[in-house]
């Protein structure tokens, strides 16, 4: 559909066979049904007297008289919260919210698009033809070969499933776990500062698209963090305890530990300024989901983006080592590693029924028994590994950002049963490196060269945990660390962390997602070569 | 294209939010508003992939009673009760604990004009951007290589006004031209940026033609062995690893033990410390005839920059840009300070820098590369984050063509290095200084010098190309 020029050159080269796509339907939660009942299946309490379904169709109608081949057409509307305290001082408490249309537009292989925060008939109509008059103006360069994937035409009315809106929790109740999260880091006397903060996002999107689809879809995000700085002669040093980023409603933070971790984060960062340097050496490493969240994200999350892989990001976020050619060949991993791609679980950070390209979502596998099996794509890019349908991965971080490919939830499944528990994994490892938590992280634009770093490293001699370890980082490349893995953990260890700041495009858009793991342990990593 | 961002609107609304959180019972306010006109094109291999207008006008508000504060922001447009808004703000705030660290807005500056502000340039169409798009992409055809790229231009306006009658307005354009110039066998790849207020003032062509040149020459880069080398940054590359150091200046972080720049010099006191090179000199500049920049800004603390971005309260805009040295032949002579931390330790606030110069020499990067018996010719770095933030051990990749020099000339391009390294001791180790390009930073413009750097640190090398 909407093709410029019917034909896939690289596809048909290289020969490549790909399974039809196992797309589900749309799974649907309880909280759909219960929204169906709600008046107007519209989640915002918008003023009466805007219409903004009869306003996004006047747009798409004035795309098409202007010969646009396909258009589409956002109402975004965003409320964020967050609370930021320091040392038992308030910092920062600021509610933000932002409207507005943003409206593309494809003309002859070429894109258009425009946005306004106005919201009365005419300006939407006057952006509808500004976004045209871009993709006329484009077309003059317009991509060559360009398929835009069929989709068939959808209608979606859905929510995160949460039970308590985090904006009707009074604010006073999220400053006082706060500073009580404070009062007991502080309790510890070698922490001299302190930060907690908590944030909340409610994104709801309406979408319309030339082909009729229509989606109402509201995403409602929790996020808490908190962190203890000890400081002495020997420095600083922190630690960091972060609530995985999931979509949910403040019952993610009233039924979480986040009061209870306390002492041992308190404990932890002065353990950690007296610790011993972790030494250069090789070793082996057990690395913890609220780790390994960052490192799916880095090493295999933005290496499977289909527009990378084609070079669409060269100039910024770069391109990728896993090539087209190594599609079904190669051994991203050891034959444990199955990693998931995911906009359908429930609570994921990047879970939504259709994406804004007006794509139902699905689950798939990226890497199945070690082997790279797929890509995430969009419907502008899917032709190029042959496949007749989106994955559903674009998404648009505003109203006024245009939609662009981005990784959707991206996790490594737990291990076959009869998998070793996380004790049994440590008892069975007589030399290594125990992994939790985010430290530092740097990656080269091709996904290959990669150091981290973790908030906490423990060594595991004989068996079993012992002192910590100050300044871990280990150092690895694709696809080396992954064809390291020689056990992972089984199901009933498996969890969801994952990243809310994920950047990419330009101007720079953020993204968030959910990436679950079970701890798994690699053989012979490179750690301790970052020093001073 | 700009008629919802008139000043008078300025004006309006933020008269309508001052009266309207003044009526609610807020005692202090200040209001910062925000607009943009921007549009900018992608092209990737030699055709135009994106293309479009972001348009927005958002306001801030911060309100206190008393010590209790908060702050509000919003997109503005006719649907927005701008009253509401500025009552609710209120409402929340006066059920706020005590901010002990409150402080009240800042008074008047004088709002000077900065000409930032390019009327040819905020008047560029999408046919004639498409159309020199389409140019250049004809131009790398020709050469048989590979162009990515953005260009963005954009009109931008900021206010700020306060309860104590400050109000000052800066008004800007932006135009920014990225290109990524690779070989079709992606042996060879580099990159360039330039920006400038003005359209006219943007050298495309000659960029253009310098990247593609530099991306053939590092096509098929050889191996080479990690280790300590001296190394030549180009103005980018320099750019990328150097401002960096700025987030160890902050003065509450110095005071209370948690700075690179006491841990990694063993001093309670690092100011007016002979810390660096006595080449190198970095000032805030005012007033700059070439490249003018907004003369007010907040004063910013950099503390909890490694996770939360820079701490500034919308009290604190307003103020006159800090104007002098922050390292003089150098001897450290600047931190910056929050306005609490200012008032605390009376010191006289200012605003963080809009343009930082480091002082340039007079040397081509030709000039560094012929008096550099073996080292290394650096075009960028890419993904630097700290490793340990006590000595400011930044870890991060070169990027965009690396090159081996041996008596005095280029002898082949090698592959791309991981560093470890802090940018603290490379000050110390700047050995010579070139020429001056600007070039954005994350927070600034900057202009910096070519720069040649003894003893830095690479630990392993990478196939990326």
């Amino acid at each position: 559909m909407k093709a410029v020029q019917q034909e896939v050159g690289e596809i048909v080269q290289l020969g490549l066979i790909h399974e039809p796509a196992p797309y589900p339907t749309i799974r649907m939660n309880a909280n759909y049904s219960a929204g169906l009942k709600e008046k107007n299946r519209i989640w915002s309490p918008w003023k009466e007297g805007f219409p903004v379904k009869d306003f996004m169709q006047c747009a798409i109608d004035r795309m098409k008289e202007l010969g646009a081949e396909y258009g589409d057409v956002r109402f975004g509307d965003y409320t964020w919260q967050n609370i930021a305290v320091r040392n038992r001082i308030l910092m920062n408490v600021s509610d933000d919210t932002s409207q507005g249309f943003g409206i593309r537009a494809l003309y002859r292989g070429g894109w258009g698009f425009a946005s306004t925060p106005r919201q009365d008939r005419e300006s939407i109509i006057r952006t509808a033809e500004r976004a045209v008059e871009i993709a006329r103006a484009s077309s003059i360069r317009g991509i060559r070969e360009f398929v835009f994937a069929d989709e068939p035409v959808h209608e979606v009315h859905w929510r995160t499933p949460y039970r308590i809106d985090p904006f009707k929790v009074p604010i006073a109740e999220k400053i006082a776990l706060l500073m009580e999260i404070c009062d007991r880091l502080l309790a510890n006397s070698a922490i001299r500062q302190s930060t907690a903060y908590m944030n909340f996002g409610r994104e709801h999107k309406l979408f319309l698209n030339s082909d009729g689809s229509f989606s109402d879809q509201l995403n409602m995000r929790v996020y808490a963090q908190y962190s203890a700085t000890a400081v002495g002669p020997e420095g600083f040093e922190s630690r960091t305890y972060y609530l995985p980023p999931i979509n949910s409603g403040y019952e993610h933070i009233q039924e979480s530990d986040l009061l209870d971790r306390t002492p041992s984060v308190a404990d932890e960062a002065a353990a950690k300024l007296k610790a011993p340097d972790c030494p250069t050496e090789v070793t082996n490493l057990i690395i913890l989901p609220s780790h390994t969240a960052l490192t799916i994200h880095e090493t295999i999350g933005h290496a499977t983006e289909l527009d990378r892989v084609m070079g669409w990001e060269a100039d910024m976020a770069g391109t990728s080592f896993a090539t087209i050619d190594k599609l079904n060949r190669l051994h991203y991993g050891s034959p444990l590693m199955n990693v998931i791609a995911d906009r359908t679980q429930e609570h994921g950070r990047s879970s939504v029924p259709l994406d804004d390209d007006g794509v139902e979502t699905g689950r798939w596998h990226l890497i199945r028994n070690g082997v790279l099996v797929g890509y995430s794509t969009t419907r502008s890019t899917a032709a190029t590994i042959g496949e007749p349908r989106s994955r559903g991965c674009a998404y648009a971080d505003s109203w006024k950002s245009w939609p662009i490919l981005r990784m959707p939830n991206v996790s490594i499944e737990a291990g076959p049963n009869g998998s070793p528990s996380l004790d049994e994994l440590i008892a069975d490892t007589n030399n290594g490196i125990l992994v939790d938590g985010l430290g530092s992280f740097s990656i080269d634009h091709q996904r290959i060269n990669f150091q981290f770093g973790g908030d906490c490293a423990w060594r595991i001699r004989n068996g079993k945990r012992e002192e910590i370890l100050r300044r871990f980082t280990y150092q690895s490349h694709n696809p080396v660390f992954w064809n390291s893995v020689d056990a992972v953990c089984r199901e009933d260890e498996w969890r969801q962390f994952g990243v809310v700041n994920c950047g990419k495009g330009q101007p720079m858009q953020v993204a968030q997602l959910t990436h679950g793991s079970a701890p798994m342990r690699l053989r012979d990593i490179a750690v301790g070569r970052a020093r001073i | 294209m700009m008629q919802e961002f008139t000043c008078e609107h300025i004006r309006n609304v933020s008269d309508r939010l001052i009266a309207a959180a003044r009526k609610a019972g807020a005692e202090e306010c200040a209001v910062s508003l925000h607009g943009s006109t921007s549009s900018l094109i992608r092209y990737s291999k030699n055709q135009i992939i994106e293309n479009g207008e972001q348009r927005s006008i958002r306001a801030s508000l911060a309100v206190s009673i008393g010590k209790r504060e908060a702050t509000f922001s919003t997109s503005v447009s006719p649907a927005v009760d701008l009253d509401a808004f500025a009552a609710h703000a209120v409402g929340l705030v006066q059920f706020f604990p005590e901010n002990p660290e409150h402080v009240s807005p800042v008074s008047a500056s004088p709002n000077l004009d900065t000409r930032c502000f390019d009327e040819p340039t905020s008047q560029r169409n999408p046919r004639e951007t498409a159309d020199m798009i389409d140019a250049i992409c004809r131009k790398v055809d020709k050469r048989n290589l590979c162009a990515y790229g953005t260009f963005t231009t954009a009109s931008d306006f900021h206010s700020i006004s306060n309860s104590r009658g400050l109000e000052a307005h800066h008004r800007e354009t932006r135009v920014e031209f990225t290109v990524t110039v690779r070989t079709h066998d992606h042996s060879g790849s580099c990159r360039n940026a330039v920006s400038h207020h003005c359209f006219d003032r943007l050298a495309i062509d000659e960029t253009l033609e310098k990247t593609m040149d530099w991306a053939e020459r590092s096509r098929n880069p050889e191996p080479i062995e990690p280790g300590d080398y001296t190394v030549i940054m180009t103005p980018t590359a320099a750019t990328n690893y150097f401002m960096v150091a700025m987030s160890a200046f902050d003065a509450r972080m110095v005071d209370e033990g948690r700075s690179a720049l006491t841990h990694h010099f063993a001093t309670r006191t690092p100011l007016d410390r002979q810390l660096f090179s006595p080449l190198v000199t970095i000032r805030s500049r005012i007033n700059h005839p070439d490249h003018p920049r907004a003369a007010f800004s907040q004063a910013t603390s950099m503390d909890g920059m490694a996770g939360q971005g820079m701490a500034g309260t919308l009290y604190s805009m307003g103020l006159p840009v800090h104007d002098g040295p922050i390292v003089e032949k150098g001897v450290l002579k600047h931190l910056f300070h929050s306005l609490y931390w200012a008032e605390k330790k009376g010191i006289q606030p200012t605003g963080f820098p809009t343009l930082v110069e480091f002082e340039a020499g007079t040397q081509s990067v030709e000039d560094l590369i012929r008096s550099t018996s073996r080292g290394l010719l650096v075009n960028s770095f890419w993904y630097i984050r700290f490793v340990d933030p006590n000595h400011l051990l930044l870890t991060g990749l070169t990027r965009d063509g690396v090159f081996l020099i041996e008596d005095g000339k280029i002898v082949r391009p090698v592959k791309n290095l991981r560093f470890n390294e802090s940018p603290l001791s490379s000050l110390k180790n700047v050995v010579e200084v070139g020429r001056s390009e600007r070039r954005d930073a994350w927070y600034s413009v900057v202009l910096m010098p070519a720069l040649k750097v003894d003893g830095f640190t690479f630990s392993v090398e990478t196939d990326a190309v």
